[in-house]
């Protein structure tokens, strides 16, 4: 059975886009899934760094930049449909941060440097008066009343965001990504410019965090340093990115769907108290046991069949 | 403002050797196996609660308690060893998403076990005011001073008298010629380990009378160890004790002069500095 690609791409989509109807509009369904495709974007943001060889430990900085700068632009007055980009937007201008101090460093200390980053923006966010301070932010103007609405929304932008790092990973800076992915140092003697791909990967990543922070400030209304900013809101990209597989385009948004539904809708009511354990050991498990995750391994056995042509 | 001045660098100094204490642990695993270990504060987290609940139940005296917490972080950081031993290549980036899955692991697991609630003692002989010079310090400082400056000390002979200090030594400056000369490097990796599991099993007690212990101190106490080491580079004793007074001076000046809210970040920002400017450690080549 010989099938092309995109068939499975339409399937997919097919199936996303009548999820409302299969699901019988449910409000807290739609809210959930809605949700898990916002920490989709991130992961996908996420992996478009990661994809360039720079595990980064700080997401939840620009994923918090993304929706403090957007949630405070739209208490003003503004329409959130506008003050989402300003907040992706604004992520990008404060990545050059990172971008100019730690871009350079070798892969260990890059993730250790971000990582420091992530507490320094929380612990300013925690002590500014204009950010609501450790009481955070509460009210925020929603993106639109009806949640399916706001469902189709965050499905087109987890679509966008996946149709941009497959092109991304297609074209010629896909091949550099990589390049300096397998090895730095044969990528410049090639004549690859390493700093400045990687500066492109991070505002790529920036953007689609930022997006995603942006987005989810507007679907729970509420925002603190101590749920946005914190360990847990980094830590969630990498390993859904890393259990879905961070090579593939649509491996991220796989992991994060995934991984977020089954701990939304089954741990979560059985393990009211405990659910936040298995992360630690999906991360160790992958790690040990399937480095390259689930869509990876999925790949090379449809490869293997001869059901797809890669 | 003299005063306050002088008083911080002195319990700078005093807090600075409780903080080359945990350094040394963490740049003997980096020296020895090349693993970032990123649960390393999870760990020391993980023996501070073990001694808070030995205290809390069973009356047993704070310092007393090291002995049990050597024994439980031993079994903790034998398991993280087997496990790191088991990574493929690239070995430095897969092992720090291995312990960053651990530090995970640990911080829930201490939430559910002890919920999110600061947790400290109380103990009479900690919390005596002794005079030293024109300024005070609470007794509970100068008792961590001595314990760790005789640590460090304990350690440094082992390492620099002892035959398996040296042969130690040898792994962290050439690990393949070291296999040739007849040394077992997997053997080293899990000494590295276990020592600095001793380390921290010294250091657990003392900074429950130090601190206060929830179960998110870790990551902080990470980037303490992280920052040290990269300023003082791997393998030797002398800078990490240097940048440990350095750190603990950085500190203890930013509460008296910026307030206690900021001091939060000034590893932080130190560590970033470091990075930025000396990406190849202060002291030495890292």
């Amino acid at each position: 059975m010989v099938m092309k690609n995109y068939y499975y791409w339409i399937i997919i989509l097919t199936i996303l886009v009548l999820m409302p109807i299969l699901i019988g509009y449910s409000d807290y369904y739609l809210f959930v899934l809605a949700i898990a495709y916002v920490f989709a974007v991130l992961a996908v943001g996420w992996d478009v760094l990661a994809y360039c060889g720079q595990i980064s430990l700080g997401h939840a900085a620009l994923f918090g930049i993304g929706a403090y700068v957007s949630a405070l632009i739209s208490m003003n007055g503004i329409s959130p449909w506008l003050t989402i980009f300003l907040g992706a937007l604004s992520a990008v201008l404060i990545s050059n941060i990172i971008g100019l101090t730690c871009l350079r460093l070798k892969a260990a200390y890059f993730t250790i440097a971000t990582l420091a980053f992530a507490v320094v923006v929380k612990v300013i966010v925690d002590n500014l008066e204009i950010t609501g301070g450790s009481g955070g932010i509460i009210g925020i103007p929603c993106l639109s009343t009806d949640i399916t609405t706001s469902y189709y929304v965050s499905l087109v932008f987890l679509v966008v965001s996946v149709f941009i790092f497959h092109r991304i990973i297609r074209s010629k800076m896909g091949l550099a990504f990589s390049a300096i992915r397998d090895d730095e140092i044969s990528a410049q003697a090639l004549g690859v410019d390493v700093f400045r791909y990687r500066l492109y990967a991070l505002w790529i990543s920036a953007f689609i965090s930022g997006l995603s922070g942006a987005m989810y400030a507007h679907l729970i209304y509420h925002i603190y340093p101590s749920t946005i900013l914190t360990i847990y809101i980094s830590a969630l990209p990498l390993i859904m990115a890393l259990f879905g597989g961070r090579l593939h385009a649509i491996g991220p948004a796989f992991g994060a769907i995934t991984l977020y539904l089954t701990n939304k809708l089954i741990l979560h009511p059985i393990f009211p108290r405990t659910h936040g354990l298995v992360y630690g050991p999906i991360l160790v498990v992958v790690i040990l046991l399937m480095p390259e995750g689930i869509i990876g391994k999925l790949a090379s056995y449809m490869k293997y069949r001869g059901w797809v042509k890669f | 403002m003299i005063s306050s001045i002088l008083q911080s660098l002195v319990s700078g100094t005093l807090i600075g050797a409780y903080y080359a204490l945990l350094a040394i642990g963490f740049a003997i695993i980096v020296a020895v196996t090349r693993v970032y270990n990123l649960a390393y504060g999870e760990l020391l987290a993980l023996g501070a609660y073990t001694s808070f609940w030995l205290w809390d139940l069973y009356g047993v005296d704070i310092l007393l308690t090291a002995p049990i917490t050597i024994l439980v972080l031993l079994f903790a950081c034998t398991s993280i060893q087997k496990m790191t031993s088991l990574i493929d290549e690239p070995f430095e980036l897969n092992n720090l998403l291995l312990t960053f899955g651990l530090a995970l692991f640990l911080q829930n697991l201490m939430l559910i076990l002890w919920s999110a609630d600061e947790q400290s003692i109380a103990v009479g002989y900690l919390e005596i005011g002794v005079p030293l010079g024109i300024t005070r310090v609470f007794s509970s400082k100068l008792i961590t001073f001595f314990i760790s400056i005789i640590a460090i000390l304990g350690l440094y002979l082992l390492i620099t008298r002892s035959y398996i200090g040296k042969a130690m030594r040898a792994t962290s400056q050439d690990r393949y010629s070291a296999a040739i000369r007849g040394i077992s490097v997997a053997k080293m990796d899990l000494f590295a380990f276990c020592l600095a599991a001793i380390l921290l099993g010294v250091a657990a007690p003392l900074f429950l009378s130090l601190h206060h212990v929830d179960p998110f101190v870790g990551i902080e106490v990470t980037i303490i160890a992280f920052t040290i080491t990269m300023f003082a580079g791997l393998a030797r004793v002398g800078p990490i004790l240097l940048g440990g007074w350095l750190m603990g001076i950085a500190e203890s000046l930013t509460s008296a002069l910026f307030g206690l809210e900021w001091t939060e970040i000034t590893f932080f920002i130190i560590l970033l500095a470091i990075l930025i400017f000396r990406p190849h450690g202060v002291l030495g080549r890292y």
